[in-house]
C-alpha cells in the first residue's frame, strides 16, 4: 500500500514513503508542504487550481498518484519566481490586475509557463492557453492583458535571460 | 475526494511487463495511461482497482507514424501530440480536429488516444474521428498473441468496449487515405471543451472531376455509441457536392441517427444539430480534398 | 488642510498580489494544527425521506476515525435558528426547527445526518462510505407552483403549508394606474437555479481549549457576525469565541455569507474532542448545497401610456427557497429585499408587489451576488423591452422616459438613491456601440439572413446597505468602521472588521489613507478578518468596501491630523494647528514657511517611543476609530449595459460580440480595481443567464455536482467586456465612492435576453425564461415559426 518515492520539486528534491492512493497534488501540498498549489473541484479537475509543470508539461496534480511522478520534476508556483525578481508571466498578472481572490492564479500561472514558451499572440490563442483553469473574479478581460504583457516581456529578453526563466 | 487503497503499483517500462502483469492481475487491475477520465472514476469510487499498472514508463509507445500504407498512433500519444503532428495536420486533420476539441490544454497534455477510445464515451471527441477514418485497434494479449479490431466493433456502448481484462491497446491504425482525400470534425458542447451534445466527422474523396468518390459520416454524442450516418454518406456518393445536396445529406443524417434526451440536449435539439452540422462538415472536407 | 497627494484616482498595482503570485497566500486549507482531526458529512441521497437506521458501527471502528455522530448525539445542542439568526422582515414568516444534522428526515439530497471525523481525509471517505444509512422515501415536491397546492407533500407539516414567507408591497394606487394605461404588458418570467460558486470551497478549522475557548478559522464574509451568533448558538461568551477569516480566501459572492450547520459541529465537535477539527468541503457538497440563488417566477404586469411613461406595476413573486435551513438568510432574505429592489432604476410610481417564498425538497437558497435581485431585474427590463416594442418606441427612448432623473429620489416603495445620470450613461453607451449605425447594419443583415441584435438594461446598483435598513431587516449594523493606528516606525496599521477576499482593500484603504496623511500606500498596511483585533463590523457583502468600510478609514485618518499637527508644531517650536500644515511627501508641512516641516515618521516617534517629547499633558498614542454611517437611507451607482449579439437562428447558437458596461463609482479610489469588479460581475451575470444552472431530475437528485455539468465559463466561453466609467460621486461618502461590484450580475440577463430578442425580430421570438440557452433560443424560434 505504501511505496518509496522521490520527486523533484523546484529543484529539490522529496524523498518520502506514501500511500500509493495520495494524489500528487497532495504530495505537493501536504508531504512537500507547498501550499500555493490550490484544489478546486475536487473530482475531474475542470477548475484546473492545481495545475503544475511536469516534466516540462502542464498537467492537473489532481489527476495524477503522488507514485506516478516518481522521478520526475515537477514545477509549482513555489518555484517560478528568482528570489525575489518575478517571473514575467507573474509580473504581467500583477501589472495588468490578472487577479483578484488569487485561488485559480497558481494554476493559472503554471499553464501560462507553459504557453509562454512559444507564446502565440492572438486572443483566441491566448484564451485557450488559459482555458484549463477557471477563475471566477475576473472575466479573464484582465489575464488577457496579462499574457500579453508577458509575451511582450519574454520576447524582449535574450536568449540567455529567457533559458534562465524557463529552464527549470 | 480520493481513490480508495491501492494494493499494488506497477510502472512497467515494456509491452511484454504489462501483459505479464495483466495476467497476473487480471480483474483487480487497471491500466493507467492519461488518467483524466480513471482518476475521476477512482476519486468518486466509482472505479476501486486494487493494482494499478501504471502505462506512462512503457517505451516507444507513443510513436506517430505511417508504415505500410497505414498511419500508426502509439497508444500513449497525447492529445496535444495528435493535435499539433505535422504528419496529421497534413494528412489527417480531422483526426487533429477532433484531438484539439478535447478538454482544455492541461488534459490534452495528458489525455491518449487508447485511453479515450477505450474509455468509450458516446460523447467524447476522438471516436466519431476516429471511426470516420476507418481506424482500428492493435491488441496485445497476455498469450503473446494480438489482434486487430475496427474502432466500430470495438465499442461495445456507454462507458463500454470490448477489450479483456489481459489485453492492451498498442495502437492506432488508420488507412492513409487516397489521393484527393480530406475530412473535418466539428462539436456543439454547451461550454468550450465540454463533452459533445453533438458531433460530427467526415471524410470525403474526390475524384479528379470533384464527384464524390467515397465518403463516411460519424455522429457522436448519440447513444449508445457513435453512430455512422450510411444513408447520408451514401447520398454523396457518386455526386457533386453542392449545396442542395449537402443539405440533403444533413436531413438524411437527421433522419437516420437516432437521439435521446439527456441533461444536455433533448433528442430533437441533437436532429437537429446534426441536419445543420452534417453540411457543414461534409463541405470543410470536401474543400481540404480539393487542396 | 488636508494632504496634497493624489493615490486616489491611481490605478497602482496592488498590494495584495505579492503574496498570491508566489504561492504564499494562506487559504483555509492550509493552515495545518498539531493534533489537528479531519471532518466529513454522510449526506442524504433522497430528497425527502425518513430516516428509519443509521449503523455507524463499521466506520466507527475503522482504524483511524475518531468518531461518529448523527442527529441524535447533536440534538441537546438545539435548533439552529434564534431570533438574532432569522430576518426580521415585515410580513409572515414561519421558521423550521433544525439541528447541525437532520434527525428523523431528510428534505434534500445533499441533507447532512451524520458526520465522521478521521486523522485524514483519506481514511475519512473510507469510514463515510460505511456507514449505513437505511431510508424510507417520502413524496417529495420541487415546483414552487406545486408547493402552493393544498394536496402538495410538506416539508414542515407543523406549518400546514409550505409557505416560508409572504410579504405584499404595495405603494400609490395601482389599480388606478392600470385603469388609466394605453397599454397593459403582462407576462410571466422564469429565472432558473443558478448562482454564485467560489473556486475555494467553504471550510472551517475550529479549535479549543478552556482557557481561551474557541477559534474558529472560517471561510466567511462576516466574521463578527458569525461569531456573534456562534457564541449565542453555543452559549459561550464573546470572549471565549474567536473567529479568523484567514489572510486568503479564494472568492466568496455571497456564499460565504450564512451561518451553516457544517460551521456548527466543526465547533461543537472541537470542544467534545479538544482536538482541532478541520473542514475541507469537497466540490459535489458545495454545488449540492450553496450557490443555489435567483429562482423565481415573476408574473409581472406594467401599466403604460402611449408616450411609453410606465405608471404602474404589478408583480406576483413566487420564490423556491428549497429547504430553508441555513440561518442569517434562511433562503427568503434575498427574494424579499430583490421584491424591493424589483423597480430599481425605473421611477414607478404605482407599485402592488406580492412575495411568496416556498420551500421545496432542494438546497436552501444561498445569497449570490445581485441579492435577489437578479430575477427581477431581468423580468422588470424584458417587461419594459416588449412594451417598447409594442408602442415602437426605440428600447433607449422607453429607459430614458421612465429612468429615475432627479436626485435624490425615494422610490415608490421607499428604496432611496443618491445619485446618478441615468441620460448620460446611455450616451456613452450609444455612442460606444454607434447606435445609430448599429440599426442601419441590422437592417441590412436582416436582409442577408443575418440577425444581428443590441439589448440594453439599466440599474441602480447597492453602494453598501445603511443600518436604517439593516437593523430593522437583519438586526444587523450597516455602518463601516476601521481604525487608523500609526506604530512607532511610522507606517499605519489600518484594521477593518471586514473579510475582503479579493476586492482590493489592501489597496484601495491604502490609497485613501495615504492621501489624509500625506503618505504613500507602501506606508499603510490593512488588517483584517479576525475578530479578536478588528472592529466590530457587519461583513464584506453587498458593495460596502468602497462605500462604508474605505469611508470609515478616511473618517479616522482624517481625526488623526490635528494631533499629529499639534505634535509637529510643539516640535517645530511654533504656534500651529491642522490647518497651518499640509501633509505631503511623509512630512507635516508648515504651509507659510515649508523650509519648516517635520516628517510623519517622527511624529508617530513621538507619540509612541518618546513621549516625553509630546506638548505638555497631551495623551500619548496616534491611533482613531471611526464609523461611518452615511446620511441616508440608501447610496446607490447608476449603470447601464449593453450587449450586442448575432444569433444563428439554424441551432439558436449566437455569439456575444460586443459587451458594453457603463458604470458609476462614485469617485473610483483605483480604476484598475473597479474595471475588474465589473468585469467579474458581468462574467458571473453572462454565466448565470447563459450557462449555469443548478438541475435536479424528477426524484430530486442533482444533476450538476461536478463542475462538467454546472458550467462556470472558461475564458472560451466570454466575451471581451467593455467598460467605460460614468462617474457620479456620491454626495454622502467623504470621497464621493461608491461600492462596486456586487450588483453587476443583475444587469447582464435582460441585456442579453433583449440583444437576443432584438436579433430575433424577423422570427417574432420573445424570450421569458431563463437561461439563454442556444437549445431554448431555437425551440423559441421553432415554437414563433410554427405559429405562422
Amino acid at each position: 500500500m505504501k511505496r518509496s518515492i522521490g520527486i523533484t520539486i523546484n529543484g529539490e528534491v522529496y524523498e518520502e514513503t506514501v500511500d500509493q492512493r495520495l494524489l500528487l497534488v497532495d504530495f505537493i501540498r501536504e508531504v512537500a508542504g507547498l501550499t500555493g498549489t490550490h484544489v478546486g473541484c475536487s473530482v475531474e479537475g475542470r477548475c484546473g487550481a492545481c495545475t503544475v509543470v511536469l516534466n516540462g508539461k502542464a498537467v492537473k496534480a489532481c489527476l495524477l498518484l503522488a507514485v506516478q511522478a516518481d522521478g520526475a520534476s515537477v514545477l509549482t508556483i513555489e518555484g517560478l519566481a528568482r528570489d525575489d525578481a518575478l517571473h514575467p508571466i507573474q509580473d504581467g498578472f500583477w501589472e495588468k490586475h490578472g487577479l483578484q481572490c488569487g485561488f485559480c492564479t497558481p494554476g493559472l500561472l503554471m499553464a501560462l509557463y507553459e504557453f509562454l514558451q512559444n507564446p502565440k499572440h492572438s486572443d483566441e490563442e491566448i484564451r485557450t492557453a488559459m482555458s484549463g483553469v477557471i477563475c471566477r473574479c475576473t472575466g479573464y478581460v484582465h489575464i488577457v492583458e496579462a499574457v500579453k504583457h508577458a509575451i511582450a516581456t519574454v520576447e524582449a529578453l535574450s536568449p540567455q535571460e529567457r533559458k534562465e526563466w524557463f529552464n527549470e | 475526494m480520493y481513490p480508495r487503497a491501492i494494493e499494488n503499483y506497477f510502472a512497467p517500462t515494456d509491452v511484454a511487463e504489462v501483459l505479464t502483469l495483466l495476467q497476473q492481475h487480471g480483474e483487480q487491475a487497471k491500466l493507467l495511461a492519461g488518467g483524466q477520465s480513471l482518476m475521476p472514476l477512482m476519486k468518486l469510487r466509482l472505479a476501486e482497482p486494487q493494482t494499478i499498472i501504471d502505462l506512462n514508463q512503457v517505451a516507444a509507445l507513443d510513436d506517430i507514424r505511417e508504415e505500410n500504407g497505414r498511419l500508426h498512433i502509439g497508444a500513449l500519444a497525447r492529445h496535444a501530440d495528435v493535435a499539433t503532428h505535422p504528419l496529421i495536420l497534413q494528412s489527417y486533420p480531422l483526426l487533429a480536429d477532433a484531438a484539439r476539441n478535447i478538454g482544455d490544454p492541461q488534459i490534452r497534455n495528458r489525455g491518449t488516444i487508447a485511453g479515450s477510445l477505450v474509455h468509450a464515451d458516446p460523447s467524447a471527441d476522438y471516436p466519431p474521428a476516429v471511426m470516420a477514418l476507418d481506424g482500428q485497434l492493435v491488441v496485445a494479449k497476455a498469450d503473446g498473441g494480438t489482434r486487430t479490431v475496427a474502432l466500430d466493433d470495438f465499442l461495445a456502448g456507454p462507458l463500454m468496449s470490448d477489450i479483456g481484462e489481459d489485453e492492451l491497446v498498442t495502437r492506432i491504425e488508420i488507412p492513409v487515405p487516397a489521393a484527393r482525400s480530406g475530412g473535418a470534425y466539428a462539436k456543439h458542447s454547451q461550454v468550450a471543451g465540454d463533452f459533445a451534445i453533438i458531433s460530427v466527422a467526415a471524410h470525403i474523396t474526390l475524384d479528379p472531376s470533384g464527384i464524390c468518390q467515397q465518403a463516411s459520416i460519424v455522429v457522436g454524442g448519440v447513444m449508445p455509441k457513435p453512430g455512422r450516418a450510411g444513408q447520408a454518406a451514401g447520398l454523396l456518393q457518386g455526386k457533386a457536392l453542392d449545396a442542395p445536396l449537402l443539405t440533403q445529406a444533413g436531413e438524411a443524417a437527421a433522419e437516420e441517427v437516432e437521439t435521446e434526451d439527456d441533461v444536455r440536449a433533448s433528442a430533437a435539439y441533437r436532429s437537429q444539430l446534426i441536419r445543420v452540422t452534417v453540411p457543414e462538415v461534409v463541405r470543410q472536407a470536401s474543400t481540404r480534398a480539393g487542396e | 488642510m488636508a494632504s496634497a497627494n493624489a493615490w486616489v484616482g491611481q490605478s497602482i498595482k496592488r498590494k495584495e498580489d505579492r503574496r498570491l503570485l508566489v504561492g504564499d497566500g494562506q487559504y483555509l486549507p492550509d493552515i495545518v494544527l498539531p493534533r489537528m482531526v479531519v471532518m466529513g458529512f454522510v449526506r442524504s441521497i433522497y430528497a425527502h425521506a425518513k430516516i428509519t437506521a443509521i449503523d455507524t458501527a463499521q466506520a466507527a471502528a475503522l482504524p483511524g476515525v475518531r468518531t461518529v455522530l448523527t442527529g441524535a448525539d447533536v440534538k441537546h445542542l438545539g435548533s439552529v435558528l434564534s431570533d438574532m439568526s432569522t430576518p426580521n422582515l415585515p410580513g409572515e414568516t414561519k421558521r423550521p426547527i433544525f439541528w447541525p444534522l437532520s434527525i428523523d428526515e431528510v428534505k434534500y439530497v445533499g441533507d447532512p445526518l451524520a458526520v465522521v471525523v478521521a486523522r485524514d481525509k483519506y481514511t475519512l471517505e473510507d469510514a463515510l462510505e460505511l456507514v449505513d444509512v437505511e431510508y424510507d422515501p417520502l413524496d417529495i415536491v420541487l415546483d414552487p407552483e406545486h408547493a402552493l397546492q393544498p394536496d402538495a407533500p410538506r416539508l414542515y407539516p407543523d406549518w400546514g403549508d409550505n409557505v416560508l414567507y409572504h410579504q405584499h408591497i404595495p405603494a400609490g394606487d395601482p389599480d388606478a394606474a392600470f385603469a388609466q394605461a394605453d397599454l397593459v404588458v403582462k407576462e410571466r418570467f422564469r429565472c432558473h437555479r443558478t448562482g454564485g460558486q467560489p473556486m475555494e470551497t467553504r471550510g472551517c478549522l475550529a479549535m479549543y481549549n478552556p482557557g481561551e475557548g474557541l477559534t474558529l478559522w472560517l471561510t466567511t464574509q462576516r466574521p463578527h457576525i458569525k461569531r456573534h451568533l456562534l457564541a449565542e448558538y453555543l452559549n459561550i461568551p464573546h470572549s471565549q469565541m474567536r473567529v479568523i477569516m484567514p489572510k486568503d480566501m479564494g472568492g466568496a459572492f455571497g456564499t460565504k455569507a450564512p451561518l451553516y450547520r457544517e460551521e456548527l459541529l466543526a465547533c461543537h465537535l472541537a470542544m467534545k474532542l479538544r482536538r482541532p477539527v478541520k473542514w475541507v468541503e469537497n466540490r459535489q457538497e458545495s454545488l449540492m448545497n450553496v450557490g443555489q440563488g435567483r429562482d423565481q417566477i415573476h408574473e409581472l404586469e406594467l401599466a403604460v401610456k402611449k408616450d411609453g411613461t410606465i405608471i404602474g406595476l404589478r408583480d406576483r413573486i413566487l420564490a423556491d427557497c428549497g429547504d430553508a435551513r441555513t440561518a442569517i438568510y434562511v433562503g427568503f432574505a434575498m427574494p424579499f429585499l430583490g421584491a424591493m429592489y424589483l423597480i430599481n432604476g425605473y421611477d414607478i410610481p404605482n407599485v402592488d408587489i406580492d412575495l411568496t417564498c416556498v420551500v421545496t425538497n432542494k438546497a436552501c437558497l444561498t445569497p449570490s451576488r445581485a441579492f435577489g435581485s437578479f430575477a427581477g431585474r431581468f423580468a422588470l427590463d424584458r417587461a419594459v423591452e416588449l412594451a417598447a416594442r409594442a408602442l415602437d418606441m426605440d428600447p433607449v427612448e422607453i429607459r430614458l422616459k421612465n429612468a429615475i432623473k432627479t436626485f435624490p429620489h425615494v422610490s415608490a416603495v421607499g428604496v432611496h438613491v443618491d445619485s446618478g445620470d441615468f441620460p448620460g450613461s446611455f450616451a456613452k453607451a450609444c455612442a460606444a456601440l454607434d447606435y445609430d449605425n448599429f440599426r442601419k447594419e441590422q437592417s441590412e443583415a436582416w436582409q442577408n439572413g443575418r440577425y444581428l441584435g443590441v439589448g440594453f438594461s439599466m440599474g441602480v446598483e447597492i453602494s453598501g446597505v445603511p443600518s436604517e435598513v439593516l437593523v430593522p431587516m437583519e438586526r444587523q449594523p450597516g455602518f463601516g468602521v476601521a481604525t487608523v493606528q500609526f506604530d512607532a516606525h511610522g507606517k499605519v496599521q489600518v484594521a477593518e472588521g471586514d473579510s475582503p477576499h479579493g476586492q482590493g482593500h489592501e489597496t484601495t484603504i491604502a490609497q485613501v489613507v495615504a492621501d489624509e496623511l500625506g503618505l504613500s500606500p507602501e506606508d499603510i498596511y490593512v488588517t483584517y478578518g479576525d475578530t479578536h483585533s478588528g472592529p466590530f463590523a457587519a461583513g464584506t457583502i453587498g458593495s460596502r468596501g468602497a462605500s462604508y468600510t474605505l469611508s470609515a478609514a478616511v473618517l479616522a485618518a482624517r481625526a488623526l491630523r490635528p494631533k499629529m499637527a499639534n505634535i509637529a508644531a510643539h516640535l517645530l517650536h511654533i504656534e500651529a494647528g491642522e490647518d497651518d500644515f499640509v501633509f505631503r511627501d511623509g512630512y507635516a508641512i508648515l504651509i507659510r514657511d515649508e523650509s519648516q516641516r517635520v516628517p510623519i515618521a517622527k511624529i508617530a516617534e513621538v507619540a509612541l517611543l518618546s513621549p516625553t517629547e509630546l506638548p505638555p499633558g497631551m495623551e500619548a498614542g496616534l491611533e482613531h476609530t471611526s464609523h461611518f454611517e452615511a446620511e441616508t437611507a440608501g447610496m446607490h451607482s447608476c449603470n447601464v449595459h449593453a450587449a450586442q449579439v448575432e444569433v444563428f437562428p439554424e441551432t439558436g447558437e449566437y455569439k456575444i460580440v460586443r459587451y458594453v458596461a457603463v458604470d458609476d463609482a462614485g469617485q473610483p479610489i483605483n480604476p484598475m480595481v473597479v474595471r475588474g469588479q465589473i468585469h467579474g460581475g458581468v462574467a458571473m451575470g453572462i454565466g448565470n443567464a447563459c450557462m449555469e444552472e443548478f438541475i435536479y431530475d424528477e426524484n430530486g437528485q442533482q444533476l450538476t455536482t461536478t463542475l462538467l455539468d454546472y458550467h462556470i465559463p472558461s475564458s472560451l466561453d466570454l466575451p471581451h467586456i467593455e467598460t467605460i466609467e460614468h462617474n457620479v460621486p456620491s454626495p454622502h461618502t467623504p470621497l464621493g465612492s461608491k461600492g462596486k461590484g456586487e450588483g453587476t450580475p443583475g444587469m447582464v440577463p435582460a441585456a442579453v435576453a433583449n440583444a437576443l430578442e432584438d436579433a430575433l425580430q424577423p422570427l417574432g421570438v420573445k424570450i421569458t425564461d431563463l437561461p439563454l440557452t442556444p437549445e431554448r433560443i431555437w425551440k423559441l424560434i421553432q415554437a414563433a415559426q410554427s405559429k405562422e
